[in-house]
């Protein structure tokens, strides 16, 4: 007996157009349709990813086929599925921490260093937390991409917002690693903002505007990170590092399990973005980077 | 406290996770059964893992 | 030193996929260095530091994938494009050809099946534990197929599975039958008021096909895999499975079938039917003491078979003397048939060759042999003494077990791949010292699907060419299956019957056959 799989949203980024629109599939995976309009692009994507601003979470669809896509009348057509699209199910993508608890942030932070230094991806940008990681890249061609986002990262680090967009870009996938890694630096530095309360909207938009490129999906990625808007892996890691070290391990483990270096490198650029801004921080600010 | 015996009251109901042949069996015998698409994910992928504790020790 | 490369527009892919076939394609011979990455302007400037930024690259776009390939000479460039172009089209085919739905994780399908009960875990062994354990939280039953799960894994799953009320079922368990499906390589037999504990996988499908054969049928049959009933694991499925009959209101008899449990192990389960069990209990423990089994207060059974005759006849209110009786005038015919095809065998034929794919099978029809004829040789034979210096190569008397590792590695297994034992067969049928040629074969799921149409034609050949000789070759076929089997029993036994064989109504009367041919004949050693 064949199990009908019922086709089912789970959640609704709050920056995805409930109003009529046509798609144009941009690039389809097994776990993510990215979904392209004139507004934007929106993802449509299953349950391991989770949710996202710009996120549409469904279980129970074979992405690789998807051809055609639109909304009409409250409804998500995927092919010939149709989909009621609860307006009650939004995934709220913004984090709110408790200023008084930098220490508790920082110990959690040291927890996701070591898990991820552990568990990523051989040729994930982890080798920036730990140099005995360097080895996993052999040819001559993998040297010189480790060479660049390391020269990249470490630039922007001491200080030299331009190196941005000598780190964009970088990277195998279109989902480049350097690119994932500026996006948790940004995320590294709104986190800075909402446990200290200084504003670093202008060093966000900055960086934004130096890693823009013509890649949208990168693109959009970018932007909602500089906004502060967190993808739920994220959010909940973030969360993780106000419970218990059980709770960072297994949001790390979540952050990586989907298979992709993604969660690594934004992790990586993360760890190392907030490591220099709280040492930064002693003396009044941020901001290497002002 | 469930017992194993509860079971055989029950409907069988299977989710098969590896080989397709046994889920294809099941369908002919009229038992649902649901096949997951399952593949090791880079965290539990024992290669990676083997890698990964060579070079950094088992800590 | 060559480079070469391509430009495909639009493809997408994630990163680690990219990886991965550029990994897959310098492994190739010959190759030095490989990018498969997308063209940002990033990208280009590192391959033109690795040298291999070709000319049509330098206007390649962020949507662009690029494929590089510096190797020794320019053919071994364009296969190893070739083979980057491959990797990355078979990586996007699987589910798209399917169309299908399949959940990526076991999370995942219990939101679809919400009332699922059983997991049937079939991966590598490394993987199995943790899915097992995963969905033994989850409140459901297991069953592992996979082997290479280690002994710790296995006692703590069982452990937790005890705590909680689940079936843990293997590993190494390749099937059971619950609520009168099939699981894995099971037969399709008569629901009934049978029910079985074996932690032997043909020996259960021997006895439960008995069983149906009888027209009596089964309850629940529940593997544990050969290792539960060890000295580590102590049986604690053994004993759950018997306990969850006992409970069971539709099961009204039990059967145990079993290699001889660990003394330890025998003592518990023993304990247990004296003080809990009060449903009858048949035992067979293969290669055991019966008065073990007595002993342990269950009614004992020499072979597989009998262990199935004395269930049924429990079941349908028969006499145990009926089925004695049964076998008294069995073991005549047998010597009757015996005797018919000693005749015909010239002065080298001597001795028989057991092909087998069951491994329980194997060891039954091993221990029978050992009473009529001696000890025989083997791959795994049951005095390490007789072990066969080469498991390819027969000697006198001989029972291989095709289903062990020596024979199975980087192929199906022999019950689903005949290839293996019908080259084996004619090996055989060519030694001059062959008398016997013993098969068994074991319908139901996942077994070969039409060994009737395979074995037949090899049969016949095989024959002809040892008469072709002046040797007339007897083969003594076993069938463990019913009708209700997908390849139908009855069907498979016209058609060995068709090429010649006997066909035998167990493996032990099957067993028992090739030997008395062998005994009269003198290849007693």
């Amino acid at each position: 007996m064949v199990i009908a799989t019922q086709v089912q949203i789970v959640s609704v980024g709050s920056s995805v157009p409930l109003c009529d629109t046509v798609f144009t599939v941009h690039s389809t995976f097994e776990r993510v349709a990215n979904l392209l309009y004139f507004g934007g692009i929106i993802s449509v994507v299953t349950e391991d990813i989770g949710g996202g601003p710009n996120n549409i979470v469904i279980k129970g669809f074979n992405f690789l086929n998807l051809k055609e896509a639109q909304i009409i009348n409250d409804e998500l057509i995927l092919n010939d599925t149709k989909i009621f699209l609860p307006r009650a199910s939004k995934y709220d993508s913004t984090v709110k921490l408790d200023a008084s608890k930098k220490t508790t942030f920082l110990s959690g932070l040291q927890i996701f260093e070591r898990v991820l230094i552990k568990h990523a991806h051989p040729l994930s940008s982890v080798f920036l937390l730990d140099d005995r990681r360097k080895s996993f890249f052999i040819t001559p061609f993998e040297k010189n991409l480790r060479n660049q986002l390391d020269v990249g990262t470490t630039e922007i680090l001491n200080g030299k917002l331009s190196s941005v967009s000598k780190l964009k870009g970088i990277g195998l996938g279109f989902t480049p690693q350097g690119d994932d890694l500026i996006s948790g630096m940004l995320l590294a530095i709104y986190v800075y903002q909402l446990l200290t309360g200084y504003s670093t909207a202008h060093i966000r938009e900055e960086i934004y505007r130096l890693a823009r490129s013509k890649n949208v999906i990168s693109d959009t990625f970018l932007y909602f990170s500089a906004k502060g808007e967190f993808f739920e892996r994220f959010k909940n890691l973030i969360h993780a590092f106000f419970q218990d070290k059980e709770s960072v391990i297994n949001a790390t483990m979540q952050l990586l399990a989907i298979g992709e270096t993604s969660g690594a490198d934004i992790g990586t650029g993360f760890i190392l973005a907030s490591k220099e801004v709280f040492k930064k921080s002693t003396n009044g600010g941020v901001l290497i980077w002002q | 406290m469930r017992k194993i015996s509860d079971l055989f009251k029950q409907e069988l109901q299977v989710i098969n996770i590896g080989l397709v042949s046994f889920k294809e069996s099941l369908e002919d015998v009229g038992v649902k059964v649901i096949q997951v698409d399952w593949r090791p994910s880079a965290a539990t992928d024992d290669e990676t893992r083997d890698a990964l504790q060579k070079l950094l020790g088992s800590k | 030193m060559a480079v070469k490369g391509i430009l495909k527009e639009g493809e997408y892919y994630d990163s680690v996929t990219l990886m991965l076939v550029a990994r897959d394609v310098l492994a190739l011979e010959g190759v030095e260095d490989a990018a498969v990455v997308m063209g940002t302007e990033q990208n280009k400037s590192i391959l033109e530091t690795s040298g291999i930024l070709l000319d049509m690259f330098k206007n390649a776009i962020d949507s662009d994938l690029l494929i590089a390939v510096k190797a020794k000479d320019e053919a071994t460039c364009d296969a190893a494009i070739q083979k980057a172009k491959e990797l990355l089209t078979s990586r996007h085919s699987k589910m798209q050809e399917t169309g299908e739905y399949m959940p990526k994780s076991l999370e995942g399908a219990v939101d679809f099946l919400p009332d699922a009960n059983m997991v049937i875990i079939s991966l590598a062994g490394k993987y199995a534990g943790d899915e097992a354990m995963k969905a033994l939280k989850k409140g459901l039953h297991v069953m592992l197929f996979s082997d290479n799960v280690t002994i710790e894994t296995e006692i703590e799953l069982k452990q937790y599975g005890k705590e909680h009320g689940l079936l843990v079922m293997g590993p190494d368990c390749g099937t059971a039958i619950i609520n009168g499906a099939p699981l894995c390589f099971a037969n399709v037999v008569n629901r009934g008021d049978i029910g079985i504990v074996a932690a032997s996988g043909t020996g259960l499908q021997e006895v439960s096909a008995v069983i149906s054969n009888e027209g009596a049928g089964i309850s629940q049959a529940i593997g544990t895999g050969g290792r539960d009933v060890k000295k580590d694991v102590g049986g604690i499925m053994f004993i759950e499975g018997i306990k969850a009959l006992e409970e069971d209101p539709e099961t009204k008899y039990i059967a145990l079938v079993s290699k001889p449990p660990h003394p330890e192990v025998l003592k518990k389960v023993a304990s247990l039917i004296k003080t809990e069990i009060k449903k009858p209990v048949v035992g067979i423990f293969l290669g055991g003491d019966p008065k073990v089994v007595e002993e342990a207060g269950a009614i004992p059974a020499n072979t597989l078979e009998e262990a199935g005759l004395i269930a049924s006849s429990l079941s349908k209110g028969k006499s145990m003397d009926e089925f004695k009786q049964l076998l008294e005038e069995r073991e005549k015919e047998l010597l009757n048939l015996a005797e018919k095809e000693s005749k015909n065998k010239t002065a080298t034929q001597k001795f028989v060759r057991g092909l087998y794919t069951g491994g329980t099978l194997c060891d039954e029809a091993m221990l029978i042999s050992r009473t009529i004829i001696g000890e025989v040789y083997g791959n795994a034979p049951l005095n390490p003494q007789f072990k066969l210096e080469d498991s390819w190569r027969s000697k006198e008397n001989t029972f291989v077990d095709l289903g062990e590792d020596e024979f199975t590695v980087g192929r199906p297994h022999p019950m689903i791949d005949f290839t293996l034992r019908n080259k084996k067969i004619l090996e055989e049928a060519n030694d001059k010292e062959v008398a016997v040629i013993l098969l068994d074969v074991v319908l139901g799921y996942g077994s070969n699907m039409k060994p009737g149409d395979e074995l037949n034609p090899i049969i016949k050949q095989a024959k002809k060419s040892a008469e072709a000789d002046g040797r007339n070759i007897t083969f003594v076929c076993t069938i463990t299956g019913t009708d209700k089997d997908p390849q139908g029993r009855g069907k498979v036994k016209q058609q060995l019957e068709d090429a010649g064989a006997l066909i035998m109504p167990s493996n032990a009367a099957a067993s028992k056959l090739a030997s008395y041919i062998v005994k009269n004949i003198g290849g007693v050693k």
